[in-house]
């Protein structure tokens, strides 16, 4: 265990019991939400976790904070193993781990006002003892989440936030608790176009700032060339492309990277790219494909593409990709 | 300021739900089919100018209202008449001056009538709404905690197999089975003990109580068993459940600080509106058990075309229900604080 990840995850694997294909049948299925992910974050690194809706990349947040329990691998935070604790033995490294969701409309309680939540999470963990001590901890996380005056929001509830607002309070309420690492589900997906830019270098200034790692899922690529480190592309449960964020935007080797990265539209409408609008749906997460995963959709499938299942084969130092196409 | 405005209205809308009723009440049961003075003696030998008189006693010789002279058959009078000379006013100015009216039939005062069958009504359907609601909430809080467990399903189909059973079949079933338990099969005291010492009335009434509340607990809990369950699965699968759960709260804390508050909104609506109808009585349950309640009241007057007693009873469960559904409101706006400010 080196120092210098302090997140390190191996094989990990989570399979959600999904039930039986006939009513008899003894055989059981399972949703293959992660599949075989390894991944390794540095201290201070943002990494962004790319993919369609349903290829794990939430499933995969979740297991990493504790709230699904993963069916096989390990996952390492600051040199520990969290793969499997009891709530009493993770409370610790929750306080370390913090998440922010995706939905502010969801993830506020709205019968609490803002100094609640906020002031809640330092309660549960005995942190800040007497009650001006810990109001100082709640104006100092809202205001470093934007919120300013924190006086003028502490005695409001949510629904009289609007929804950036209410995504600050979200990242008021993780930063109290002095994370070292921060997983971000779409944090941006369910506010305006205008809001999305104003999370975004929030969620930049804090790293420079406080040397918070972060993990940044999204479900698009355009908003990741603004302060992730680098890009992993997830796809069926299991990372296809990862490398730093120059080399995967300018470069993707993965056919599917390469479909992503020519639908983010460009602001200049003279410019003419090629767009490549993959075929077909994304396969049934129960019944993969034999194979490589992605040769169904895949526009430059070969006829071994449906035999042999790729593994990540390096191209740079930093740079790998899981397609056969690179082991030519 | 929004708080006292938000109150001001819901005040004054029950009050004018209230006004409403009073007038309503009124004509409601007059458009019935039926002679009030016919309808309580069933006696062949009741001579035409005793009926005429009993007519001219309780004022029903009056005009119902002017330009109505009976409501029935709807027949049209003259609309001349001294409006203060109507039965409608007299209705009215009696209730002004906190008059409930005399009952045709025991020839007593209707407010009498109503709180003795009140009282028996709230002893009885109050323990047993009480008694629905703590076992309900907690079988469904349990049910909901322990979901998709055999736990959870045996509460599931305990709720509603309670709560689709006949009422006056499960009294009756029950019934059967007290009488044979030693306990009372019906009424609300033993008759001819009324100089015993009070702790012996105490214990007999207990007594008397145990049967009917029980199926009264019984039919009702199954309620509120499905609504907490559901409505605390509903709050458990929220996104600000997962949120406290990473913050670090154990289960028994996002339970107490998180889901309760917010789970407890559709209890509190379903508990104001049996609360309302708790002041009607369960017919049915007083009827199994020969319990002298105000369901039973009703029943009775409407048989004896008793026109000031269903005034009375409808008039006593319209605030009730009113003010029930207010109560209600407010603690909406205590439980939700979105309430206030819409």
């Amino acid at each position: 265990m080196s120092d210098e990840f302090i997140l390190e995850v191996k094989n990990l694997k989570k399979y959600f019991l999904a039930g039986r294909p006939a009513l008899f049948s003894r055989t059981e299925q399972y949703v293959h939400a992660v599949d075989d992910v390894d991944l390794q974050l540095r201290r201070g690194e943002v990494i962004a976790l790319v993919g369609e809706s349903g290829c794990g990349k939430s499933t995969l947040a979740l297991t990493l904070m504790g709230l699904e329990n993963a069916t096989e691998g390990s996952i390492f935070f600051e040199g520990r193993d969290i793969t499997h604790l009891t709530d009493r033995e993770r409370k610790s490294t929750r306080q370390r781990i913090q998440m922010v969701f995706q939905d502010p409309y969801e993830s506020l309680n709205p019968t609490q006002t803002i100094e609640e939540i906020v002031t809640e999470p330092l309660v549960v963990h005995g942190l800040a003892g007497d009650h001006g001590e810990r109001q100082a901890h709640v104006v100092r996380a809202l205001e470093d989440a934007g919120l300013k005056p924190a006086e003028e929001y502490m005695h409001r509830f949510p629904h009289q936030l609007s929804g950036g607002q209410r995504q600050r309070v979200v990242i008021a309420s993780a930063l109290v608790l002095e994370p070292h690492l921060l997983l971000a589900d779409e944090p941006v997906s369910m506010l305006d176009v205008s809001i999305r830019a104003e999370i975004i270098n929030l969620l930049a200034d804090l790293r420079e700032s406080r040397g918070i790692s972060v993990i940044f899922i999204t479900h698009d690529l355009g908003t990741v060339g603004y302060f992730a480190d680098r890009v992993a592309v997830m796809y069926l449960g299991r990372i296809v492309e990862i490398g730093s964020m120059r080399e995967v935007l300018t470069d993707p080797k993965h056919p599917y990277a390469q479909a992503l990265l020519s639908v983010i539209p460009v602001p200049n409408p003279r410019l003419r790219r090629k767009r490549m609008i993959l075929q077909g749906e994304t396969p049934n997460p129960i019944e993969l494909p034999v194979g490589c995963r992605f040769h169904p959709r895949c526009p430059v499938a070969m006829n071994i593409c449906k035999e042999s299942d790729p593994r990540l084969l390096p191209i740079s130092e930093t740079h790998r990709a899981a397609c056969l196409l690179l082991a030519k | 300021m929004k708080r006292y405005r938000y109150l001001l209205k819901k005040v004054s809308w029950s009050a004018f739900t209230i006004l409403f009723v009073l007038i309503l009440n009124f004509f409601l049961f007059r458009v019935l089919p039926g002679d009030p003075v016919k309808a309580g003696t069933h006696d062949p030998r009741f001579k035409k100018e005793n009926q005429e008189a009993m007519r001219v006693r309780f004022g029903l010789d009056k005009p119902v209202i002017n330009c109505f002279e009976t409501l029935n058959p709807i027949k049209v009078g003259d609309c001349w008449i001294n409006p203060f000379e109507t039965q409608f006013f007299i209705y009215i100015r009696n209730l002004v001056q906190g008059e409930l009216g005399i009952s045709y039939h025991t020839n007593g005062p209707v407010a009498d009538i109503l709180v003795e069958r009140l009282w028996n009504t709230l002893l009885l359907i109050g323990a047993g709404q009480i008694l629905s609601i703590i076992v309900g909430i907690l079988f469904g809080l349990f049910a909901a905690w322990k979901a998709r467990t055999v736990i959870d399903y045996s509460a599931l189909i305990t709720g509603l197999v309670t709560w689709s059973l006949p009422t006056f079949w499960l009294g009756i079933i029950l019934l059967f089975w007290g009488s044979g338990h030693g306990f009372p099969i019906g009424g609300r005291i033993t008759p001819g003990t009324s100089s015993y010492p009070l702790s012996y009335q105490i214990a007999d009434i207990a007594k008397h109580m145990v049967l009917p509340t029980l199926t009264y607990t019984i039919v009702y809990m199954g309620e509120y068993l499905l609504v907490m369950r559901s409505s605390l699965m509903d709050v458990l699968s929220e996104d600000y459940i997962l949120t406290a759960k990473a913050k670090g709260l154990s289960t028994f804390q996002i339970l107490k600080d998180h889901a309760l508050k917010n789970a407890m909104l559709p209890i509190v609506t379903i508990i104001a509106i049996n609360l309302g109808f708790t002041v009607a009585g369960a017919i049915q349950i007083e009827a199994v058990f020969s319990w002298p309640g105000l369901g039973g009241a009703v029943y009775e007057a409407l048989e004896r075309r008793d026109y000031p007693v269903l005034q009375g009873v409808f008039l006593l469960i319209a605030v009730s229900v009113v003010i029930a559904n207010l109560i209600a409101d407010l603690m909406y706006s205590y439980l939700d604080p979105r309430v206030q400010t819409e």
